[in-house]
């Protein structure tokens, strides 16, 4: 498909790419910003101010201090574990819910849209679902973290959007020859949604990735901590101040005060580097649902 | 059916006295191996009177700590204690920072441990600790200390103004805090540069006048370009400067007659002077915005701030000037002969108070327990741990070993604490143990500050009830918010100070008078007990 | 046009749901199959939404840990008319929703753009790299975020660098409440554009590239295959975003405005959440912030509908 580009055209791409490699700048600059900053020497940083863009000094110590915490390495795995657990279940479950949602024949899919849609308003709170959960026997132990968010009302609409665009016809003529519905959810719209998939899979995922709170609430027992639970820990300590109420203060100094810059830094890094690092295995989809998709017709 | 059940718990009968015998049996073996040492002897016949308990204990003990131990059963005190009185000890910590969330789901879900130390995240019991007790999930102290901690009510007994801070106004006691051993001076207050001082020649300030001065000198030869950090609320730490107009930004008491700051004369006045402070640059344009304190100090943007003792000394390391030389200052006043009412104020009380919950089955084993932190023992084992392991007795004086200060652990020594002694909770505190972190003229700016002003001002630990809670946070909520945002107008200028009294009538209009009235109502309270 | 409509109306199935026994019976056994697969779905919805549901009274409670959500005393509207009494209640919802609905007009058609822009790229590695980097900034956290705003908006920052080349005048942004909205919304495009886009690439991916090319045959330049092809097909997912979008404008969250705002722009920058979050600091109040939330969800509640009755009016596409 080669076409000759006009004027006009060869502008616009000029312009357009200036602008992304501009834009590509701008955002890479505060990744560049923390990553410089949790390998500077920690006096430097202290007296720093605005963006850096290039090591003050060079040291490990930040990472080691980091590392020494407990449960840093309990916590990778056991965010490994609900990462991959929890979006196996979310994908699941979300899929199907967004499977029944688009069938249009029966009379309850605008009365179940809604009851999906309240959910997105109302909520007990806390406290009632720590109490169902308390009864559930589910506190303390990791499904806990898999089970209750297993679908997002919202992640499950987008979904439901994208199903439906797929074209009805493709359903109809299936069940025509007799497939279930069971078939045609995973022979036939799933593997025409690769690209809807890959961008659910990574909602999810990276909500797992992030979530602490769940942990929080849930679980008391420090080896089933995910990572950011932990990290969360380090980041909220080092940015407390020195009197921490009112009448009893215990001052935090020496080593630990001066580092405090470079621990967060650090933290940061150890944080999101692993997210960062997994929206290019997710890209790959996008490309590959426009050949599935132009298979398809 | 009912015979399998009769034969099954006879069996159990039977197995629980036969291990309960050798229970018993394998006791005093263990302790025949350091029976030598007195403690031991007295160990040996507590544990004869007393079997064993468990007690579920909720311990604030931040991601720091838990460097050095994983939980606090890693403490060698907690070790001690849990084989003198028997006890077996879980410990909860909770996530740091999310110690609320968890707290509260406690209570509402009814699992209660059997002790709860609070503070460091931790929070009070809604409503206070007057409430948990009437929802029946505290236990009232009052009779077990009568009966079994004899060392913590001497304590109480000798000392009307910390037995104020200790009980409720009802009059009960709910937990037992930390003490300290006798109170620790004030540690916030002004700090500037003695060597840029020294380099003008000029002496160190005490009036607002001579201040003024000073900072105007540094703008000018220094080029400092910010010479004070006044911090983002417009207000320096701890009342200092605005002290010096006989008012502080909240509410105080003259007389034990309630004063609310803001709405005085002497406040209008420390706002006149901040705003020439501000339009003559003196300090940051921005300074709402906040957070640059250290760039600030350590660039020599700055030459003076209002801060704690404890940053001299790493401030002095990270500045880029290595003469930089920091010196605490005394609170400003107006003129020459004049001293403050307020200043950081330290009450012998602590916080961390410790809860026995009545979820507990041996209140008066945890009471036993408590009370050994306020006995000389258990003073110099909490502040200083083990004679010959931890600390050692120089000149009369109490004195770390490396083991504490240069622990293998490779943390700071107020961190090392928690495993080779105790570093916070309920217990007597001796708060010099920590003075060999701290150079010597970091000390000397506490005796500075403590000397410098009187605290007679200042509001003593005041207890709302839960209905005064709220009403007075529905008016407070309000007031402080637009207390906070007119300051700030007021020393930047795009409020003129001819509007001072059109605020004040203002603030009067949102039912101040309500909230002064709930304060002194609790201030009569607390000085009737 | 009005006949266009009814057109489209024709075609959407009626759908009046009623519980009749009978009729729920022959439902479920001509759609035996998809019943079945509903009843995970159901079964889930009902016990980890609905059953906690019974919480949001808590809002009309006095609520006391002790006595649990059931069995606190019953409070009315207190909470309510007291969060509505508050000095500040009418500044609240002001710029609740101003700084909301800024943020939908800049912030909503902001990844589309983007998504649009970088489809017509060719250069497939840069594309791959622009996507890669630009999703970074939405993982980092919010407190370096708000740091390096303030940074660049001080009064030596780099934009008050550029307004005096521009000839203006140095000034700190942030203490200037005219701008807060400005900066809050710039910041937030910025951090999220990126990661947003994801999903209208996902959707662009899926169009068949026949349409393109068929469109190429008729002789479309780029700019009216993008018109007419491109946005048509992506349409459905705009628009869903969009009622979505509508749905949380109450919803501001407070991190980080409490992280950029300080107390002398207030005026502009106080939000409902920041300002239970500082009456929270105060007390311990659970049913006073249940109230505000309670109150924040109807309204939003009240818009989606709204947002979706439009919607299905204008447009073929709506929830329900």
């Amino acid at each position: 498909m080669v076409v000759k580009k006009t004027i006009g055209e060869k502008i616009f791409d000029f312009l357009n790419i200036l602008f992304m490699a501009i834009f590509s700048f701008l955002c890479i600059a505060p990744i560049l910003h923390v990553l410089f900053a949790s390998f500077s020497d920690p006096l430097q940083l202290m007296r720093n101010q605005g963006i850096i863009l290039k090591p003050l000094g060079f040291t490990l110590k930040g990472y080691q201090l980091v590392f020494r915490m407990p449960g840093i390495l309990t916590g990778y795995k056991n965010t490994l574990i609900y990462v991959i657990g929890g979006t196996l279940i979310n994908i699941l479950m979300t899929s199907i819910g967004a499977y029944v949602l688009t069938f249009k024949n029966w009379g309850y899919t605008k009365f179940l849209m809604i009851l999906v849609v309240i959910t997105m308003f109302f909520s007990g709170g806390l406290i009632p679902s720590y109490l169902l959960m308390q009864k559930l026997h589910l506190t303390d132990t990791r499904w806990a973290l898999l089970i209750p968010g297993a679908i997002s009302s919202w992640n499950l609409i987008v979904m439901r959007t994208g199903f439906m665009s797929i074209p009805a016809s493709l359903q109809e003529s299936a069940r025509i020859d007799g497939a279930g519905e069971w078939t045609i959810l995973f022979r036939i719209i799933l593997p025409l949604s690769k690209a809807v998939l890959a961008v659910m899979t990574l909602f999810y995922a990276v909500g797992h990735w992030n979530s602490w709170f769940g942990a929080m609430v849930y679980l008391r027992d420090r080896a089933k901590f995910p990572l950011q639970l932990i990290l969360r820990e380090i980041l909220v300590q080092e940015s407390q101040t020195a009197t921490v109420s009112q009448f009893s203060q215990v001052i935090k100094v020496g080593e630990l005060n001066m580092y405090k810059p470079l621990i967060k830094y650090t933290t940061i890094i150890i944080a999101t580097v692993p997210v960062l690092c997994f929206y290019p295995f997710v890209q790959k989809y996008f490309m590959e649902g426009v050949m599935v998709g132009s298979v398809k017709e | 059916m009912k015979k399998h059940l009769r034969i099954f718990s006879l069996v159990l009968v039977l197995v629980l006295t036969f291990t309960a015998c050798s229970g018993k049996k394998a006791n005093p073996s263990t302790n025949q191996k350091d029976s030598s040492s007195t403690t031991a002897k007295q160990e040996e016949k507590q544990t004869d009177k007393k079997e064993k308990v468990k007690l579920k204990y909720m311990y604030p003990l931040t991601s720091d700590y838990l460097q050095v131990v994983d939980d606090l059963n890693g403490s060698i005190v907690i070790q001690k204690l849990s084989e003198m009185f028997n006890i077996e000890f879980e410990f909860i910590h909770p996530p740091t920072g999310q110690e609320k969330e968890q707290f509260n789901l406690m209570i509402a879900s009814n699992e209660l441990p059997d002790m709860i130390t609070h503070d460091f995240g931790i929070p009070n019991y809604p409503g206070g600790g007057n409430k948990a007790i009437a929802d029946d999930n505290y236990l009232r102290l009052n009779e077990l200390i009568e009966s079994h901690a004899p060392n913590f009510k001497k304590i109480l007994d000798n000392d009307a103004e910390l037995r104020k801070t200790i009980i409720t106004d009802e009059g009960n006691i709910w937990g037992l805090p930390m003490i300290d051993k006798e109170a620790q001076d004030s540690f916030t207050g002004p700090v500037i540069r003695q060597d840029w001082l020294d380099d003008l020649g000029l002496k160190a300030p005490h009036t607002i006048e001579e201040w003024h001065h000073v900072l105007t000198q540094f703008k000018a030869e220094k080029n400092a370009t910010i010479p004070f950090v006044i911090g983002s609320q417009g207000l320096p730490v701890n009342d200092a400067f605005i002290g010096a107009y006989g008012v502080k930004a909240d509410f105080f008491q003259v007389d034990n007659k309630i004063k609310y700051g803001p709405i005085e004369p002497g406040y209008k006045e420390y706002l006149a002077e901040m705003n020439k402070w501000y339009n003559e640059g003196l300090i940051d344009r921005d300074f709402p915005t906040g957070g640059q304190e250290v760039p600030y100090m350590t660039t020599g943007k700055s030459g003076a701030t209002t801060n704690g003792f404890w940053v001299f000394e790493p401030w002095e390391t990270a500045s880029e000037d290595p003469n930089m030389k920091l010196v605490g200052l005394p609170y400003p006043v107006l003129k020459e002969g004049d001293k403050p009412h307020f200043r950081q104020n330290n009450l012998r009380m602590r916080g961390f108070f410790t809860s026995i919950t009545t979820a507990c089955k041996n209140p008066e084993r945890a009471m036993e327990f408590m009370d050994y932190f306020y006995t000389d023992e258990g003073f110099v084992l909490a502040n200083y741990g083990i004679e010959g392991e931890t600390f050692e007795i120089v000149d009369g004086k109490y004195q770390y070993t490396d083991k504490m200060l240069k622990n293998p652990e490779g943390v700071p020594m107020n961190i090392a604490l928690v495993k080779y002694a105790y570093s916070h909770g309920a217990f007597l505190r001796d708060w010099h143990r920590e003075d060999n972190a701290f150079p010597a003229d970091a000390l000397a700016a506490c005796k500075i500050w403590q000397n410098s002003a009187d605290a007679d001002y200042m509001m003593p630990p005041i207890t709302l009830t839960a209905e005064e809670g709220v009403e007075y946070s529905n008016v407070m909520g309000d007031i402080s918010t637009y207390v906070d945002e007119m300051r700030l107008k007021f020393i930047m200028g795009v409020e003129p100070l001819d509007k001072f009294e059109d605020y004040v009538q203002q603030i009067e209009k949102m039912n101040l008078q309500r909230a002064i009235e709930i304060q002194q109502t609790a201030l009569d309270r607390y000085n009737a007990k | 046009m009005s006949v266009a409509i009814t057109k489209k109306k024709k075609n959407i199935p009626q759908q009046n749901f009623h519980f009749n026994w009978k009729e729920i019976k022959r439902n479920f056994i001509r759609h035996r199959a998809i019943f079945l697969m509903s009843i995970p779905v159901l079964i889930y919805y009902l016990i980890f939404y609905y059953a906690p549901m019974y919480g949001v009274v808590i809002a009309f409670k006095d609520f006391s840990p002790k006595l649990g959500i059931l069995g606190s005393s019953w409070a009315g509207l207190k909470h309510f008319y007291d969060f509505f009494n508050s000095y500040y209640f009418s500044r609240l919802i002001k710029n609740t929703l101003l700084l909301s609905f800024y943020s939908i007009l800049w912030g909503f058609p902001a990844p589309i753009i983007f998504a649009l822009l970088l489809n017509e790229i060719k250069y497939e590695r840069f594309k791959k790299g622009v996507q890669t980097i630009t999703y970074m900034p939405h993982f980092i956290s919010l407190v370096v975020i708000a740091g390096l705003i303030k940074d660049f908006v001080a009064t030596n920052g780099i934009i008050n660098d550029l307004i005096v080349y521009l000839g203006g005048e140095r000034s700190n942004l942030l203490i200037n409440p005219s701008l807060f909205r400005t900066i809050y919304i710039v910041s937030g495009i910025w951090q999220s554009v990126g990661f947003n886009s994801i999903i209208y690439l996902a959707a662009i991916s899926g169009i068949s590239p026949e349409l393109y090319e068929a469109a190429v045959i008729d002789g479309a330049g780029r700019w009216k295959q993008v018109l007419h092809i491109t946005i048509p097909s992506i349409a459905p997912t705009i628009i869903i975003l969009f009622i979505l979008q509508i749905g949380n404008l109450m919803n501001v969250g407070f991190e980080k405005v409490l992280l950029l705002y300080n107390d002398s722009i207030l005026e502009t920058a106080d939000v409902i959440s920041t300002f239970v979050y500082r009456k929270g600091l105060l007390e311990f109040n659970y049913s006073y912030s249940a109230a505000v939330g309670l109150f924040n969800s109807v309204i939003n509640c009240i818009l989606l509908v709204a947002a979706n009755f439009t919607s299905r009016k204008i447009s073929e596409t709506s929830l329900w």
